[in-house]
């Protein structure tokens, strides 16, 4: 049904409701076109309750998908499910052609090529900063440790924290962990970024040194699914918005498309709870 | 600050205030301050009578090595200096490497005068220096002097070394007295063993010198290899040459890994390095008289560490086989099943005594191999359940039973569960085997609590970087997990080393109790009725360990947490 709306642009002349399915339809990607990210019928229940009903989205290679929408919505499980944080249920997940099956070979190996920043940073405490972005490479790419600690410094300096190597976490500031947690990451030489809600735990003051480093990784090509409250961040950085709601996709668009002209009332809804009670968007 | 009392204007002192707010507050209280201060007073009075006037302590002074050492042979009391110095240097070079690695990662620390660090040392260790100072008192030869003069000597000395030298040249150092050690003691032959002494030694330093060249690690092979054919052939115990075959392998692995540049840590060699001193010092002090004939606080410390060291290990695997479950552990799962399943029947072939021409043997061995097997295949998803179940119903078990139960089980009643011709091991092994079966199964239970403090998003955060379910246990879980219960896992420490005693009550071995009930039938005090004597001495040495125990956990455990959370 999709097959006769090609790329990504919305034509102005086309009906409202053909619109709708275009941007209903999550299967369309940015980026080169070719899928990195494919999920389709994707199913995740958590004993009787349903966390998520039938997901198909695809992502493209250096494409950038925010995710955004109630608390509870299943966009955490979703990007969980990609890296088998969470075990789906029903449907399937394709990274980088690579199917996640119950096979522990495939998920190590969607692991090493998924990198995932979490919500509460989640570094090691009893490891220094260094030995946080060294720990994968050394032991999962093999890298030996000089090799692995030119890397670590080099990424350290890349998200602006290079002086604070030696140091353990619980010495750094929320917006530095998240950083250095950015860094761990990102050392693994990933294909794809998970961004699980990156900047929900700080201070105000610090989300926008976290952003900013996220910005950067966007602007240098990394494919990323980003889960965020931050609509201006979304509007800026991505280049689709995914709405989910009550476990679905509910609406999918560019982000002028999105914040300016949303199809579905769900989606617009949303939009008005959070402009009235944020500023920031 | 300010008490509410105000400030009384007829020029009471400060003490007399504190008295009446805190014992004198109110008629009751007074009373109950009197009749208990009375009571103090009196059992005190007691108390310093029994040690200043009526305290019999001759009987301590006379038998001071005694309790120390029960009955060893004196013409072979060099072996036991031999040990403890080379037991103070390990420490001292375990605890210098330990400090210079906090100093790299917490940067140098700020300079201290040497008076004041002496001081330090006093404050943390004075019930050891007390109780060693008292012993020295009642010491009517200058040996125990100079004995307790070179033991410090030794691991401050190692302490400064350990400190100053890189790490490669600790693992050298440490390869190189693992091979000498291990030679020395099993190597039957002077003359060979001379020949074998001075190759070590060279290959040491030539590998110190040339770091990990491949020639030096040709030669570790060799000689690995070497000493494995003369523990083959040498005068040992079946299961003596499986340990140190064992030994063998593990240090040739070391070897092969280390010339491929994988991480081999001091930890490990120092792990290693103690296992070897350990097996050295048995060995050694075992050759003139066997493991019964120990006695005194040689023998409590001995049951002691043997315990600590093998319930460790045994208590942390059942911990994690309790945890198990969890489908992403399911390697880590198939392994623990492995080596649970596989290592009782493993287990009861080492004690029967290994003998290939045996069929029991040889039947236990093939049951051993294909336990592990299926418990590796089948621990790794359908039946992590089955190793749940195994691991609580041991803990379960052995948490119902009362040690001295155990103790004399393992003394009289084991010959029943074997059959006729099994030859029983000796009485301190089996105390050894109910300590660690017994004592694994609290340190399972401490290890669990310290695994479920662990926040979820430490493992979730390991798993999503690609770290194998095992690295993720042994890299991330279980550091942070066991620094979380050091004080509770050195409690259970202590409790094992006081319990040591019951062993001597439950299986009459000279431990150090019992050596106090022996000396009161000797000719000099018999009919004295000395029990007080013995026992507060006895009470007194028990105190000094276990302090000591507790305050240098606590410290660790201070340290352990600098700038880490």
């Amino acid at each position: 049904m999709t097959e006769r709306n090609e790329g990504m642009g919305m034509s102005a002349g086309e009906a409202p409701a053909a619109a709708t399915a275009v941007f209903a339809d999550a299967t369309q990607m940015g980026g080169s076109g070719e899928a990195m990210i494919e999920l389709s019928g994707v199913v995740k229940r958590f004993g009787n309750f349903t966390a998520l009903h039938d997901i198909n989205l695809n992502v493209g290679r250096r494409e950038v998908v925010v995710v955004i929408g109630p608390s509870g919505s299943g966009k955490s499980t979703m990007i969980r499910c990609i890296n088998r944080l969470e075990q789906h249920d029903g449907g399937r997940i394709l990274v980088d052609g690579t199917e996640l099956t119950q096979d522990i070979r495939n998920i190590q190996e969607i692991r090493r090529e998924t990198g995932m920043v979490f919500q509460s940073f989640n570094l090691f405490p009893h490891l220094s900063v260094l030995d946080n972005v060294t720990l994968a490479p050394r032991q999962v790419r093999k890298l030996p440790k000089r090799a692995a600690e030119e890397l670590g410094m080099a990424l350290l300096t890349h998200v602006r924290i290079p002086d604070q190597a030696k140091k353990y976490p619980g010495q750094l500031s929320g917006g530095q962990q998240q950083r250095v947690a950015i860094a761990r990451a990102l050392a693994m030489k990933p294909k794809v970024m998970l961004f699980d809600e990156p900047t929900s735990a700080l201070d105000p003051e610090m989300i926008n040194e976290v952003l900013d480093t996220i910005k950067d990784l966007a602007s240098e090509g990394m494919t990323m699914i980003v889960v965020t409250h931050e609509m201006g961040f979304a509007r800026e950085v991505a280049d689709r918005v995914v709405f989910m709601a009550d476990g679905t996709i509910v609406e999918v668009g560019t982000p002028e498309h999105f914040f300016t002209d949303p199809q579905e009332d769900r989606t617009k809804l949303f939009l008005s709870q959070i402009l009235s009670s944020s500023h920031s968007a | 600050m300010s008490a509410p009392e105000g400030i009384p204007a007829d020029g009471t002192s400060a003490a007399l205030r504190w008295l009446r707010r805190n014992l004198f507050r109110s008629p009751v209280d007074a009373l109950i301050t009197i009749v208990s201060g009375l009571v103090v007073g009196y059992l005190l009075y007691r108390a310093l009578r029994f040690v200043f006037v009526t305290g019999r302590w001759d009987i301590v002074r006379v038998n001071l090595s005694r309790f120390m050492i029960g009955n060893y042979p004196r013409d072979e009391l060099w072996r036991i200096v031999i040990i403890v110095l080379a037991v103070a240097c390990f420490l001292g070079l375990a605890l210098g490497n330990g400090t210079k690695r906090l100093r790299l990662e917490h940067g140098p620390p700020t300079p201290v005068r040497w008076t004041r660090r002496a001081r330090d040392l006093g404050v943390r260790l004075w019930p050891l220096i007390l109780g060693a100072l008292l012993l020295l008192a009642m010491a009517e030869t200058v040996l125990p002097w100079l004995l307790v003069v070179a033991i410090v000597a030794t691991s401050a000395v190692s302490m400064l070394i350990g400190e100053r030298i890189p790490d490669r040249v600790i693992v050298w150092t440490l390869f190189g007295a693992t091979i000498v050690g291990a030679l020395l003691v099993w190597v039957p032959n002077e003359p060979v063993k001379a020949v074998l002494v001075a190759i070590v030694a060279a290959a040491t330093v030539a590998g110190g010198l040339r770091l990990a060249q491949p020639p030096a690690v040709v030669a570790w092979v060799l000689l690995g290899g070497a000493s494995g054919l003369i523990a083959l052939r040498a005068d040992l115990s079946t299961w003596m040459k499986v340990v140190v075959l064992g030994l063998v392998g593990l240090l040739t692995v070391a070897a092969v890994l280390r010339m491929h540049q994988l991480p081999v840590s001091v930890p490990f060699w120092l792990v290693l390095g103690g296992l070897v001193l350990t097996i050295s010092a048995v060995r050694l002090l075992t050759r003139p008289v066997g493991w019964d004939g120990w006695g005194g606080l040689m023998m409590n410390l001995f049951l002691a560490i043997a315990g600590i060291s093998l319930c460790f290990p045994l208590g942390v695997l059942l911990a994690l086989g309790r945890q198990a479950g969890n489908p992403t552990s399911s390697v880590t799962g198939g392994i623990i099943t492995a080596l649970v399943l596989g290592g009782i029947p493993l287990a009861v072939a080492i004690v029967r005594g290994i003998n290939f021409g045996d069929s029991l043997t040889v039947t236990l061995l093939i049951a051993a191999a294909g336990f592990a097997a299926f418990g590796f295949f089948a621990g790794q998803r359908s039946t992590l359940p089955l190793l749940r179940a195994v691991s609580v119903g041991y803990i379960e078990l052995i948490r119902g039973m009362p040690l001295y139960v155990l103790l004399l089980i393992s003394f009289a009643a084991l010959v029943f569960f074997f059959p006729e011709d099994f030859n029983t091991p000796g009485l301190v092994v089996r105390a050894i085997v109910v300590f660690t079966l017994f004592t694994a199964a609290y340190v399972a239970e401490i290890v669990r609590g310290g695994l479920q403090s662990l926040p979820k998003g430490q493992t979730e955060a390991a798993q999503a970087l690609g770290l194998s379910p095992v690295k993720t246990t042994f890299l991330i879980v279980l550091p942070q997990a066991l620094r979380n219960v050091i004080p509770a896992l050195v409690g259970q420490f202590i409790s094992l080393f006081k319990d040591t005693t019951l062993a001597g009550a439950a299986m009459g071995f000279g431990d150090m109790l019992n050596i106090g009930e022996a000396i009161r039938s000797q000719d000099a005090f018999a009919g004295a009725r000395l029990i007080p004597e013995t026992t507060t001495f006895v009470m007194l040495v028990f105190w000094v360990g276990c302090i000591t125990m507790s305050r240098e956990s606590q410290r660790l455990e201070r340290k352990l947490g600098v700038g880490t959370r």
